[in-house]
């Protein structure tokens, strides 16, 4: 049994011995120094190779291949670059071209530490418990909360009461931050009287669970510390984490505290943040469900990749951990504001394992606006350049190397704020700055540039394309760049500086209006629109830089689309709706009161609140004495039938003559509350199919042209509700001064027209 | 003695490229120099036609109000002029104001004479005796200046009608010249061989009967001190076996019988093999390498260099120290050389060359501070060489970091053009309306668009006057432009690699004999044991000292194959070549030749394709390839002879892959050294191409063709030459970037699958397509 890993290590080493003397040719091959000519003839041929192997379909087959292939444009393109495009022009010009460098020198260790990553996902199973429920480890459900709704904490905390686990290894704790000594006892009295309420309020909710309350002395460390000190009033072997309004689904122990029984050395298995609701962008260009949520590509792609080298790393919830191995680093990582990055990678140093289970088992709400989205993203921006500054996973003792380049691929990508900047504004500096940032004829670049670019977007689309559509990533990087750059920057000067703020969630938006953040996405469109007309001129200026002004008008081009789209997504969309309901597909039966009969049924979408049902043509009774109703339905996570009681809010005829019903659950007890929740929140396989159902690929162009037509036409929106507050303003000003000019005109008209005329008073 | 010479001069470029050295000696001369050469010395005495000072061809116009032009006229310092006189033939416009018109001719900044410029009398043919008493000894100055006018009130300076055209065939220069007689000392020899000298002398070098390989290389030597000195004067050498005087004579040579010598002389050899031909008083001072000069015996206007030693190592140390010498120095007749220490020379060496990477003033190459004014400023010319087999990937370029100055208040459209070779490369705005120094401004040109060997940068300012037309008052005080010999050329990291066989190169420098500096890689063979042959072997290696501007003192000499792998140069007789080093020559003299199918003119163009155009259109005209496709000749097998014309050809040698041999051959050794004295001629060597060159006596060019196997010389590392190969083969370079890929792909398909196998043995997945 011993010669086995021997033969394999033997095996590996030979293996990787060839490949090292291969990558010495290839990397000889990358630096041969070619015509122009010849390096467009080769870069044609090995673009119409990946794209006749698209075309035929054996892209999965020649996986590597094909991202080799697509590597090797790329490196030339940087050799190329690096050799032969920086030139010194003036300091203005240098400095421009060398941050613009930079950022494209980010863009492509980033894509090529993308291919690394995603090599070869590993999709696993869920681990089987043993038989014996004996020998079982006994797990704490921990859910930190700090302002959330008690609304939402209840679903919350009723889902993980559901959870199919024994009784007696099973202990819910809800981990008030919101209710601590120091909030309850604040000199604000209005503040420490709502924090005691709450404190009351969560403690009764806890006890009417069944779950344990627990809040601490001051609000230190806060999330990371709200967890540690949790951890020192319970015992469970394992810590499952949920945030506030993360709602797990019943199945969501056993699948997963079964890999911590296989592998003594395990201290994490993590699983999908799924969402129910859009998040502001999806949202306000209206793509929710249509599209790929954005999120998708770090659950159902990368994380599988950083799970085949070991380094799939905690993110904050929905996610099983070890106890013995937190305690052994001294509990969840305070150093930094992305505590559960830092824990995982301080974990995978001593050499522990993690798993990702791709199965989403929680479902959880997105900020609705869009300061909270950023406020969000920038707190993630700001942790992982922590990290990447504090804990640089390429210099942590401990990693293997295939870890450290996942940590520093998580970590580095978080700088993409500089990057998008730089590419939005670099076609300006040329365009109206007349700056020289990219030394290169109009062939060259058609024979590096765009063999490169095709290359990394092929990849990209492959390797993404069902989970995150074309251009996507740039609308989404271009919206947070503004805000995170700023950030990162706070970092850097000063890695400790940033504070932990929680991310709104389950506001309400009651009507439309422009976000607040708009104002330097202003200024950038105007810009960019000023750099269409010097385009315009400089093409008429100088004929005989019309070859760098056309590629820099189609860059700036791309760049104005970008920000219709982002424009378009700043313009804030109303969400009555604070939990929002789900696409459902589960026949029921309708039993109307003073009716008697069971109206067969499906129930089309659901809430905890309520759900929306599809009677057939025909059968529903005309006039009705009574909005109400019971509604019976299977359960699949409880396996059985739920009875409910239902009110009919509202009615409407579907176009083949069924009849859809709005209703909303009433009259909820904690144990009818308990159905609802399993059946709006605990079935897995639901979040899986409904995941499914937006995992598909449209192709570049197709997702470049919808995503052109949305930021049209949202951007028109956004401008219309400009002119309309312009047009009010106005209006309101000429109303209200033209008034007060009308009534002095009254007042003195005879006196005013003689002045006018000049006669003698 | 009065002699009449009749002076060939030689194009002004020519003799640019052929003496670099000259460049950092006399830089005036550079602008206009011109030397003389002519095979006849007996030809009568008449005039040589103005163009053949020239640098360009064609009428010299005389535009504007002021139009000039100078030519230089060289004088030797041995000569007496006791004639000279210009026959003029010119027109001018007929719209000259005849009041105010006149063309003025100057020599050496003084006016000769003046002749009116009459509208009605257009055709002006004058014969001017020039003023003997006005030319000095070197380069005079000889210059036709016009004042042309329209009208008596204000005009327009450049108005088009303000020429006058002389006829540069029909106009003449006769100048009528006698050698002084000499004491000569060593002191003397930049006068005595100097390029001003009447051309068409030879130089006769003696030796106590037919040399000896060591004694073949202090030739060889010799002949290259005395071309160097000649810069790009071609010197014909003749051998000849030294003759006792009967009865002796006086002086130092007394036992050398001169008179058979027509021209000065070089004796040389051991001093054993000396004695009888030299005093005894001298032969006694001989303690070591002795050089020395006297008097001819038979003839005192020339002189005899004696180049000697006790053995051949201090002969040969004695003839490097003659071909070294370059300063008048020192004063005294005789030199015993004790030792001469010559320095580490890199590869390529030249004057003149930037051959390493890195940065060179302009004054490095000859170039001085020149200010120039006006509106018809004269261009300002630096002259540089590279390597023959410099390789330029298309992303190298040469930078040049200009210093300048110009004046202020010129008109916004002032500029500075940059031409290379004649051709337009790059403008540098002159738009500061205040003037100023400009300190590196930096100018870029594709190391592609330079030629191997002599390339010249002409800085062309032309700079206008804010105020202009026929009526406003304005001046051209104001346009002035100063470029500074403080300004850098750089050269890019190059590589030396190129196609051979190629004789372009081998005229241009040597190339590839000449690589290493002191010709180390260069050996001489001579096919058979005459004067003739041995004669031709030296005039050779004058022209290629020439070319190189130092002497190749390593060079090795023999009636044997060159042991090593020496580049060979093989002379002979064609019935003397050795049969095997004729394996692989494209030509057979008697036995073989070869024609083009086609002329290298007609070759036929592919159509490029609409893809092709329309990139080239797109990347302003790329090239890819060093070597060009070329159609076969026709091959006949006959018994032709060469009938005196002189075959020059290269190839592969056949005893060493990596040396080349190129053979020099006619029908008997008299008509090789005949051929060999036309050859060095520029007319001729500047005009090798290929691999095979026919010089015949009733041409005035070279016939040439390209027919042998082309082979790559030279080193440019294995990524360079990658890029040398896939650059004209892309489609390779494709698939074995496949092959590359494909293998490792699989290897970390393998690696991959190991470390699942290790890391996630027990782990159940899923089965969806990834």
């Amino acid at each position: 049994m011993t010669q086995q890993p021997d033969r394999i290590t033997h095996h590996a080493g030979l293996a990787a011995l060839l490949a090292l003397a291969v990558t010495v040719a290839m990397a000889l091959l990358v630096s041969v120094p070619v015509d122009t000519l010849s390096q467009l003839t080769f870069a044609a041929i090995a673009v119409a190779t990946i794209l006749a192997l698209r075309v035929l379909g054996h892209l999965p087959r020649c996986r590597l291949f094909f991202m080799m292939l697509a590597a090797f444009l790329t490196l030339r393109y940087v050799y190329w670059r690096t050799t032969s495009t920086i030139e010194y022009h003036g300091v203005a010009d240098l400095m421009a071209a060398l941050l613009l460098y930079c950022a494209e020198l980010y863009g492509i260790v980033v894509a090529l530490l993308g291919m690394f990553v995603n090599v070869r996902p590993l999709r696993r199973q869920p681990q089987p418990l043993p038989a014996d429920p004996a020998d079982w480890p006994t797990v704490d459900v921990f859910i930190p909360t700090y302002n959330e709704s008690p609304d939402i904490l209840e679903v919350t905390l009723r889902a993980a009461c559901n959870l199919h686990y024994p009784r007696d290894k099973l202990r819910v704790y809800l981990l008030d931050d919101g209710g601590t000594e120091q909030k309850r006892g604040q000199n604000d009295t209005l503040k420490a009287i709502t924090a005691n309420v709450r404190l009351m309020q969560l403690t009764e909710m806890a006890r009417r669970h069944g779950a344990h309350y627990i809040s601490r002395e001051r609000n230190e460390h806060a999330k990371a510390g709200n967890i540690n000190a949790a951890l020192r009033k319970s015992h469970g072997d394992l810590v499952a984490i949920f945030d506030a309004d993360h709602v797990p689904t019943v199945d969501f122990l056993e699948k997963t505290v079964g890999f911590f029984v296989a592998d003594p050395k395990m201290f994490l298995v993590q699983t999908p943040h799924f969402f129910i609701n859009p998040d502001p962008i999806e949202k306000n260009l209206q793509m929710f469900g249509e599209m790929p949520s954005e999120n998708e590509m770090f659950y159902s792609v990368i994380q599988h990749g950083l799970d085949f080298w070991n380094a799939a790393f905690f993110c904050g919830s929905a996610a099983v951990l070890r106890r013995a191995c937190l305690e052994e680093v001294g509990g969840i990582q305070g150093g930094s504001i992305t505590e559960d990055a830092e824990t995982a990678l301080a974990l995978h140093a001593r050499g522990y394992n993690s798993a990702y289970l791709g199965t989403p088992m929680i479902s959880g709400l997105q900020p609705e606006t869009f300061s909270g989205f950023v406020t969000q993203r920038v707190r993630w921006a700001q942790g992982m350049v922590q990290i990447f500054l504090m804990k640089n996973p390429l210099l942590l003792k401990g990693l293997t190397l295939p870890q450290r380049l996942c940590y520093f691929s998580s970590t580095f990508f978080w700088f993409f704020g500089f990057a998008r900047v730089m590419f939005l504004v670099a076609p300006l500096a040329y365009l109206i700055g007349g700056l020289h940032i990219y030394d290169a004829t109009f062939a060259e670049f058609v024979a590096y540039t765009v063999p490169h670019v095709v290359g990394v977007m092929l990849v990209s689309d492959f390797l993404f394309g069902k989970v995150r559509w074309a251009f996507v990533s740039e609308l989404y990087e271009l919206l947070q760049s503004f805000f995170s750059l700023p950030g990162i920057v706070q970092v850097l000067k000063n890695p400790r500086a940033p504070t932990f703020n929680v991310t709104p969630k389950g506001e309400q938006l009651e009507e439309d209006f422009i976000s607040r953040l708009s104002g330097p996405f202003y200024l950038v469109y105007l810009l960019v629109l000023a750099g269409m007309g010097f385009a315009a001129w400089r093409y008429i200026a100088f004929p005989l830089e019309r070859g760098v002004v056309l590629i820099t008008l189609a860059w700036n081009c791309l760049n104005l689309l970008l920000l219709n789209a982002a424009i378009g997504a700043l313009f804030e969309r109303r969400q009555r709706r604070g939990t929002p309901r789900m696409p459902a597909d589960l026949p029921a039966e309708l039993v109307l009161y003073q009716h008697g009969e069971p109206l067969e049924c499906r129930i089309d979408d659901l809430s905890a609140t309520g759900a929306r049902l599809v009677v057939p043509p025909g059968i529903l009774p005309g006039p009705r004495t009574s909005d109400r109703a019971f509604l019976a339905v299977h359960n699949p996570a409880l396996s059985r039938f739920s009875h409910l009681r239902v009110k009919i809010q509202n009615e409407r005829e579907l176009d083949d003559g069924s009849v859809a019903l709005g209703v909303a659950f009433v009259e909820v007890q904690p144990v009818l509350l308990a159905e609802i929740v399993a059946l709006a929140h605990g079935d897995s396989s639901r979040w899986q199919a409904y995941r499914q159902s937006r995992a598909r690929q449209i192709g570049i162009g197709a997702s470049l042209v919808r995503l052109g037509w949305l930021g049209a036409r949202y951007a028109f929106d956004h401008s219309r509700a400009i002119l309309d507050i312009v047009w009010g303003y106005v209006r309101d000003n000429f109303l209200h001064y033209g008034g007060l000019l009308a009534r002095r005109l009254r007042r003195h008209g005879g006196e005013f027209i003689t002045w006018i005329s000049g006669a003698p008073r | 003695m009065t002699r009449t010479l009749t002076r060939h001069l030689i194009h002004l470029t020519l003799a640019l490229c052929c003496a670099p050295l000259a460049l950092a000696a006399e830089p005036a001369a550079l602008t206009a120099s011109a030397t003389v050469s002519t095979p006849e010395r007996a030809a009568p005495a008449t005039g040589v036609p103005l163009a053949r000072f020239m640098a360009t061809s064609g009428p010299i116009r005389l535009e504007g109000a002021a139009g000039r032009m100078d030519i230089s006229l060289p004088v030797s310092a041995r000569e007496t002029v006791q004639h000279a006189q210009l026959r003029l033939v010119a027109t001018n416009s007929v719209s000259l104001l005849g009041e105010r018109s006149q063309l003025a001719v100057r020599l050496n900044g003084r006016t000769v004479v003046q002749l009116p410029l009459s509208p009605r009398q257009p055709e002006i043919v004058a014969d001017i005796r020039l003023p003997v008493a006005l030319l000095k000894p070197g380069y005079n100055t000889l210059s036709f200046v016009a004042a042309q006018h329209y009208s008596l009130q204000c005009e327009d300076p450049a108005a088009p009608e303000l020429w006058t055209e002389i006829d540069t065939v029909r106009s003449t220069l006769t100048l009528d010249t006698a050698l002084k007689p000499i004491t000569p000392v060593l002191a003397d020899l930049p006068d005595l061989l100097a390029p001003t000298q009447s051309p068409g002398e030879i130089l006769n070098i003696v030796t106590p009967g037919l040399p000896q390989p060591a004694l073949l290389a202090a030739g060889g030597i010799v002949a290259q001190g005395a071309a160097l000195r000649l810069r790009y004067l071609p010197l014909t050498v003749r051998h000849a076996s030294a003759q006792v005087a009967t009865p002796r004579g006086a002086g130092a040579l007394a036992g050398l019988d001169t008179r058979a010598l027509n021209g000065d002389a070089v004796l040389i050899g051991t001093l054993d093999a000396l004695k009888p031909y030299l005093a005894a008083d001298v032969a006694t001072r001989i303690k070591g390498a002795f050089l020395a000069i006297y008097p001819m015996p038979s003839d005192p206007k020339r002189f005899v260099i004696l180049v000697s030693g006790r053995n051949d190592a201090e002969v040969a140390s004695a003839a490097s120290a003659f071909a070294w010498q370059s300063t008048p120095f020192p004063r005294q007749a005789e030199l015993n050389v004790a030792a001469i220490r010559i320095p580490e020379m890199p590869d390529y060496a030249a004057g003149g060359r930037i051959a390493q990477p890195g940065s060179y003033r302009f004054s490095d190459l000859g170039f001085s501070t020149r200010s120039v004014e006006g509106t018809q400023a004269q261009p300002l010319t630096l002259t540089m060489s590279l390597p023959a087999d410099t390789y330029a990937p298309e992303d190298a370029y040469i930078e040049l970091a200009l210093d300048f100055a110009q004046g202020a208040r010129m008109r916004n459209d002032s500029v500075l053009n940059i031409f290379l070779n004649g051709n337009f490369q790059q403008v540098v705005p002159l738009d500061e309306e205040r003037g100023g120094l400009m300190q590196r401004y930096r100018v870029r040109i594709p190391l592609r668009d330079f030629k191997p060997g002599s390339n010249t940068l002409t800085f062309s300012p032309r700079m206008t006057p804010q105020q202009e037309g026929a009526c406003a008052t304005y001046q051209t005080g104001n346009l002035q432009f100063t470029l500074f010999d403080s300004s850098l050329i750089t050269l890019p990291q190059v590589f030396h690699f190129t196609l051979l066989p190629d004789l372009q190169r081998f005229a241009l420098s040597g190339f590839p004999y000449t690589v290493r500096s002191s010709g180390e890689q260069l050996g001489v063979w001579l096919a058979s044991r005459d004067s003739d042959t041995i004669a031709a072997a030296w005039t050779l290696l004058g022209k290629l000292s020439q070319r190189k501007s130092i002497p190749l003192t390593q060079v090795r000499y023999g009636y044997e194959q060159p042991a090593g792998a020496r580049h060979t140069l093989l002379l002979g007789a064609s019935d003397r070549l050795p049969v095997a080093a004729l394996k692989g020559a494209p030509w057979l003299p008697g036995r073989h030749f070869t024609q083009p199918a086609l002329s290298n003119q007609a070759l036929p163009v592919n159509n490029p394709g609409w893809l092709s155009s329309t990139w080239h259109w797109l990347s302003g005209g790329l090239r890819t390839s060093l070597d060009t496709p070329t159609i076969g000749p026709v091959a006949v097998d006959g018994n032709a002879r060469l009938d005196g014309q002189l075959l020059t050809m290269q190839y592969r040698s056949p005893f060493s892959s990596k040396s080349t041999l190129t053979v020099f051959t006619s029908d008997d050794p008299a008509a090789l050294s005949a051929g060999m004295a036309r050859l060095v001629d520029p007319r001729y060597w500047d005009n090798l191409r290929g691999d095979v060159a026919l010089v015949s006596q009733d041409r005035d060019t070279v016939t040439w063709q390209q027919v042998g196997a082309r082979y790559e010389y030279g080193g440019i590392g294995l990524r360079d030459r990658l890029g040398f190969y896939f650059s004209q083969h892309p489609w390779l370079w494709f698939v074995l970037t496949v092959i590359l890929l494909v293998l490792l792909a699989a290897l970390v398909a393998r690696l991959i699958r190991l470390y699942h196998r290790r890391i996630h043995r027990n782990v159940a997945e899923q089965q969806e397509p990834r």
